[in-house]
């Protein structure tokens, strides 16, 4: 019967690492064409490699602070919170964003904020964006593979060179920008929402590699969705194209079967978002310590409040502020394990 | 209970989701849409430009009896068109304006989502307009990106008006059909659609090809001058005067502006130095000749900055006499393919894409946009090398 | 007062007169109280005309016991007189002894006749059960091609015998509950001791006592009244009027309720994928069952978003259409007088009248009306120019599919889903319907039944059979369901 018990507990500890590295996933990516790509232009696949070393040192210290059974600072919990829920914004700030771009260009802003932030909201309440995750952790990347490499003109790697993009030095920065594209890997700092009292850690918890790869996997699929876009596109065109979700589109000069694997790869990546922002608001809720209903009301009232101020000011806003989010994801991290 | 708990507290941000939903997603009935099947934009006195569009009417309605008697050419007006569609058109200083004159005073919204060709006349498109029309047509009014960019001499609006289906489709999926087919047989350049022309035009690295569909005096012979036997004529776009010939090719481009025309011929052989060639038949001195594969084509530049290009032809015979060897078809082929690139860099068009190779050598983009690709391409020299192997 | 007395006394009058004064007697005639003579003492049976065999209530019970000679039982202790005529007279097997009024009546009322003595406090509750009912036929609702076609009938104890048919196993346990409020339903609740979880049983078991009605509880009603997410779209039990489904079930170390009533089990707790399973899988090659299951599939697909998907391509996305279908739609959309969502509603809502008029119109006629009515119908709406025709083959298509749907429960659960998918199609096009798939699948996946994951054992994962989606060969299938208890 433990034997059942501990192979549940890891049942729900692979749910949540694989949530944690879908998430990175898209972190990396929004963050790659949000920021990178306006500095690093068609080399923003690259700077966005050192993030994968830095998700996966961020599911080892999650790993060493799931060990201990000291209790968690309280300060700590709430920067996790506030940090978890500012990205949380910004992965909906992105897909609302493609969303403006693709498939919804006729629509208003303030409603398709609203409307990616309900399902948001509800998909928190009932708590299923890890086991959904779980699920559709083979279909999701296979799909997106497949429809991005079916959309990609391979007569010639148009935008992959010249290689380093704009230089070394912007290179650089944008390798430091990209880091806070790996804020979802602290989900794992948090046990799975699922484990009863008696289940928590350090009971049955698998080894930190378990975590590790998961993560970077995700990351890495965040990456390649990079590298399909520099092969896609021309640097030249990348700089004209002046709003985030224009650049978040993959597209060759080819548009198979009428646009109808354009539109899906769009929808899959807009989904994609939709869900690990989902992923971070559960994450953050749970980091708060209130009430279940308490926590995710007042989180979906803050990020209301944010996502209305993004409208009135300009998503650009949104992307201004993503580096500053390093500094709390480092101070989390050389305090982590006092979390 | 628990259940009941949660949906009371979600409850009211999904309300408020509801109640920001009506009217705002952009959702419209399909009728209430103008699908655009093809624009053409030409220049107007005093720098105004004159777009016309060819968009479907939504009736198949006839038109009536007295206008469907027989009446000859010269009778029928420019604005006879096709069942089922109507052709609109408006001046403005700008294409942008003109778009809004014709969304102000149609009562369907403007949709390009369908279009399958855009028509620039000639005398615009040697302009440096051409890139910032074809890019308010893509990016704001969010054109096909499949649209095929035709050149033509002639007046661009005339030249839609004049499309009729042929072969009893509709002319929205006759022009697919029809381009397809031109592309089938080499005699448009292999990337002419929209997407890939601006690509091609913002992108440094190559240049872009668009169609170029041209027409011959009626009285001229039907072989085109200078032209050799091989040329392939007549391409064409149904017109409602039959005996005029038309034939197709490929217009270059420098940049953003128009500089010179391939014929097709020239076309076709441009198609196989870049590896898009899709006919495998050739036509040489009188026997037709079937590649048994693909063709292999490689393109480098020498150490030397020679552009230099390798293609390896595997032919059988399959109609005629053959008076050739493989070596004279080889040399036959280095000529022409030596002579159309000539003519590519004396218009300063890189179409066969070049630059993409040259840019490989170039860490970053400052290096590569100081090392003047543009001056190096129009001086270096060609060579080009076919290996001919008859089966 | 006379009614509220708890137990038996042993005086035999007075229990006479609770009896009488709780069944009504006079007034309902259906009652009946009959004194006897037997052996040295008085005797009486109660029992409810036309629910008991009155053959072997004579035969067995009055005879016997009138036919002791007078002395019979004279020097037996008077708390031991109905147990003597069990054993030295009635010969009705089984027979239980039992003190407590209100369950003597409970019995009474089922068809069991109480054999009361004078001074005895307990009355032998004996099993003459003989009214009329429907007898076992072939199912209606979950009809397969192969496999067996014998169905569960509304008597409790004709379907705990077909289950009984075919597990013969020891383990087989059978726990007889009376659940309800004041109108208390007979249930019966099986497993497989040693097979099934014991907190699952004892879940099942708290959950049925908790149940309170003040009327009679069919097997959906108890379903809706055990089950963990009672407001959700999708049934977290699994429903069989099958015997050898239900066997199956309990093999895989689930809990079947039966319902006095109800011609239906109840298997719990169940997955998502019981429901999508037909009885008919098990019978087949796996090959026939896997494609028969992807076409299962696909028409759950089809039915789930082909019309959302017509509604959002034709408002918000009308460039993904070829030339040809855009030019076809264009036109005749052009001539219809209402908006598209308004036409598609018209004729989901048509089809859904047609289908539950055919279900409750009797006999042949329901199979005339489906088809004149879709014909005359469809044909007119489309001649008329109310609708188009391209949506009437989505209609169709779509309807199809829902045919496809093995349980009825989930099937009409999907129409509805259907209909939330069709208004978000509608209002936001493809982006607003992955976001309603994306916050259903996020509830699914966090639905339990009876405490285990409904969609377990995809996610979460659990150790399983080869026997999700895709069915492997019976060979391949050794594990136990993870609800099952294991050693």
């Amino acid at each position: 019967m433990p034997d059942i018990i501990d192979s549940r507990i890891r049942a729900s500890y692979r749910a949540r690492a694989c949530a944690a590295g879908a998430a990175v996933g898209a972190g990396i990516f929004a963050i790659g064409t949000g920021i990178c790509m306006t500095i690093s232009l068609n080399a923003a696949y690259l700077s966005t490699l050192p993030s994968l070393l830095l998700a996966g040192l961020t599911a080892f210290l999650a790993h060493r602070r799931l060990r201990r059974t000291n209790p968690p600072s309280c300060f700590l919990r709430l920067l996790l919170a506030l940090t978890l829920l500012a990205f949380c914004a910004f992965l909906l700030a992105g897909a609302v964003s493609l969303a403006l771009d693709t498939l919804l260009p006729q629509s208003q802003l303030f409603t398709l904020m609203t409307l990616s932030l309900a399902a948001v909201s509800l998909c928190a309440a009932s708590g299923g964006a890890d086991r959904l995750f779980f699920a559709i952790r083979f279909l999701l990347p296979v799909l997106l593979l497949l429809l991005t490499l079916s959309v990609l003109c391979f007569d010639s790697p148009v935008g992959l060179f010249p290689i380093l993009g704009t230089g070394i030095q912007p290179l650089m920065l944008s390798a430091l920008c990209a880091l806070p594209g790996t804020i979802p890997a602290l989900l794992l700092f948090l046990p799975p929402v699922e484990l009863s009292p008696e289940e928590l850690p350090p009971r049955a918890l698998p080894g930190a590699w378990f975590f590790v790869w998961r993560v970077m996997l995700g990351g890495l699929m965040g990456v390649l969705l990079l590298f399909a876009l520099s092969f896609s596109s021309a640097y030249k065109v990348m700089q004209s194209h002046l709003l985030w979700g224009q650049r978040m589109v993959i597209l060759s000069y080819v548009r198979p079967r009428q646009g109808i694997l354009q539109a899906l790869l769009s929808l899959l990546q807009l989904l994609s978002l939709v869900l690990c922002a989902s992923s971070l608001l559960t994450g953050c809720k749970q980091a708060l310590s209130l009430p279940d209903q308490k926590a995710l009301l007042l989180c979906t009232l803050v990020l209301f409040a944010a996502l209305s101020a993004l409208t009135l000011y300009g998503i650009r806003m949104v992307l201004w502020a993503a580096p500053f989010l390093l500094i709390p994801f480092l101070i989390l991290l050389v305090f982590s394990r006092r979390l | 209970m628990k259940e009941v708990f949660a949906v009371r507290r979600v409850l009211p941000v999904l309300l408020l989701a509801l109640l920001l939903l009506t009217g705002c997603t952009g959702g419209r009935e399909i009728e209430s849409g103008l699908f655009v099947i093809s624009l053409a934009v030409d220049p107007a006195p005093d720098g105004n430009l004159t777009v016309t569009i060819k968009a479907l009417s939504g009736s198949l309605q006839e038109r009536p009896e007295s206008d469907q008697k027989e009446s000859p050419p010269e009778d029928k007006t420019l604005e006879d068109t096709e069942p089922g569609y109507i052709v609109l058109s408006a001046t403005a200083p700008s294409c942008l304006r003109a778009f809004g004159l014709l969304r102000a005073t149609t009562p369907r919204t403007l949709n390009l989502s369908q279009l399958r060709e855009v028509v620039l006349n000639r005398a615009l498109a040697e302009t440096d307009a051409t890139l910032p029309i074809l890019r308010e047509i893509y990016a704001m009014f969010r054109a096909n990106g499949e649209a095929i960019v035709v050149v033509t001499p002639g007046n661009a609006g005339d030249f839609i008006r004049r499309q009729h289906a042929i072969l009893g489709l509709r002319l929205s999926s006759y022009l697919k059909f029809l381009f397809e087919h031109f592309r089938k047989i080499d005699i448009i350049p292999p990337r002419p659609n929209l997407s890939a022309v601006i690509t091609s035009m913002e992108s440094g690295t190559i240049d872009a090809a668009a169609v170029y569909a041209a027409g011959n005096d009626f009285e001229a012979p039907l072989i085109l001058p200078g032209a050799s036997e091989t040329d392939r004529l007549p391409g064409h776009l149904p017109r409602t005067a039959p005996a005029k010939n038309e034939y197709m090719g490929a217009a270059l481009f420098d940049g953003a502006h128009m500089t010179d025309v391939l014929t097709g011929d020239e076309t076709g052989l441009l198609c196989l130095m870049m590896g898009q060639a899709k006919t495998r038949m050739t036509v040489l001195d009188g026997a037709q000749y079937k590649s048994v594969v693909n063709a292999r084509v490689k393109r480098d530049i020498l150490p030397d900055g020679t552009l230099h290009v390798r293609i390896t032809l595997r032919l059988t015979l399959a109609a005629g006499t053959a008076h050739r060897t493989a070596g004279m078809m080889a040399a036959d082929i280095e000529r022409r393919c030596t002579a159309v690139l000539q003519k590519m860099q004396a218009a300063s068009s890189d179409a066969a894409g070049f630059g993409r190779l040259a840019v490989r050598s170039f860490p970053d983009i400052p290096s590569w946009e100081n090392s003047n690709w543009d001056n190096r391409y129009d001086r270096a020299p060609v060579r080009v090398s076919v290996d001919v192997k008859l089966q | 007062m006379i009614e509220d007395a708890v137990s038996l006394c042993p005086v035999l009058s007075r229990n006479l007169e609770i009896f009488s004064a709780r069944l009504g007697v006079p007034g309902n005639q259906d009652a009946l109280l009959r004194r006897f003579r037997s052996g040295a003492f008085e005797s009486a049976l109660i029992c409810i005309d036309g629910m008991f065999n009155s053959t072997r209530v004579d035969e067995n019970i009055l005879k016997p016991c009138m036919d002791l000679p007078a002395q019979a039982g004279e020097d037996v202790a008077q708390e031991e007189r109905a147990a003597f005529l069990t054993a030295h007279a009635v010969s009705i097997l089984p027979a239980k002894m039992e003190d407590n009024i209100d369950k003597l009546i409970t019995h009474v009322l089922s068809g069991e006749c109480v054999l009361l003595c004078e001074g005895c406090p307990t009355a032998c509750v004996l099993d003459t059960r003989g009214f009329e009912k429907r007898p076992v036929s072939r199912t209606e609702v979950e009809q397969v091609v192969l496999g067996p076609h014998e169905s569960f009938t509304e008597s409790i104890r004709t379907n705990v015998t077909l289950l009984r048919r075919i597990v013969q196993r020891e383990e087989l346990t059978t726990e007889f509950l009376s659940v309800g409020g004041s109108m208390k339903t007979q249930c019966a609740l099986l497993y497989l001791r040693g097979t099934a979880d014991e907190s699952m049983i004892a879940r099942v078991r708290a959950r049925l006592q908790a149940c309170s009605s003040s009327f009679a509880l069919t097997t959906g009603e108890i379903e809706q009244l055990i089950e963990d997410h009672p407001l959700a779209l999708i049934p977290q039990c699994v429903r069989t009027e099958r015997p050898d489904r239900a066997a199956s079930f309990l093999a895989e170390g689930q809990v079947i309720i039966l319902t006095n009533g109800s011609p239906a089990a109840l298997g719990a707790p169940s997955t998502l994928w019981h429901q999508l399973h037909t009885p008919d899988d098990a019978s087949m090659r796996w090959q026939y069952s896997t494609f028969l299951r992807i076409v299962r599939l696909l028409g759950m697909l089809i039915h789930l978003f082909l019309p959302g998907l017509y509604l959002s391509i034709l408002r918000f996305h009308p460039e993904l259409l070829s030339p040809i279908l855009l030019t076809s739609v264009y036109e005749t959309n052009s001539r219809i007088p209402v908006p598209v969502f308004f036409e598609a509603l018209l004729m989901t809502l048509t089809f859904d009248l047609i289908n539950e008029a055919g279900l409750r119109a009797p006999g042949a006629m329901g199979n005339a009306l489906g088809i004149v009515s879709g014909l005359i119908l469809g044909q007119s709406a489309v001649s008329a120019d109310i609708v188009s025709p391209l949506l009437l083959i989505v209609v169709a298509a779509s309807g199809l599919g829902s045919f496809c749907v093995p349980g009825y429960a989930l099937s009409v659960g999907l129409k509805i889903v259907q209909l939330l998918f069709m208004t978000a199609g509608a209002v936001g096009g493809l982006y607003l319907m992955g976001l309603v798939a994306l916050v259903l699948l996020c509830a699914l996946v966090s639905m339990h039944s009876i405490g285990s994951p409904l969609t377990a054992p995809v996610s979460p994962h659990r150790r399983s059979n080869p026997d999700i989606l895709l069915r492997l060969p019976v060979q391949f299938q050794k594990a136990r369901a993870f609800f099952a208890r294991h050693h």
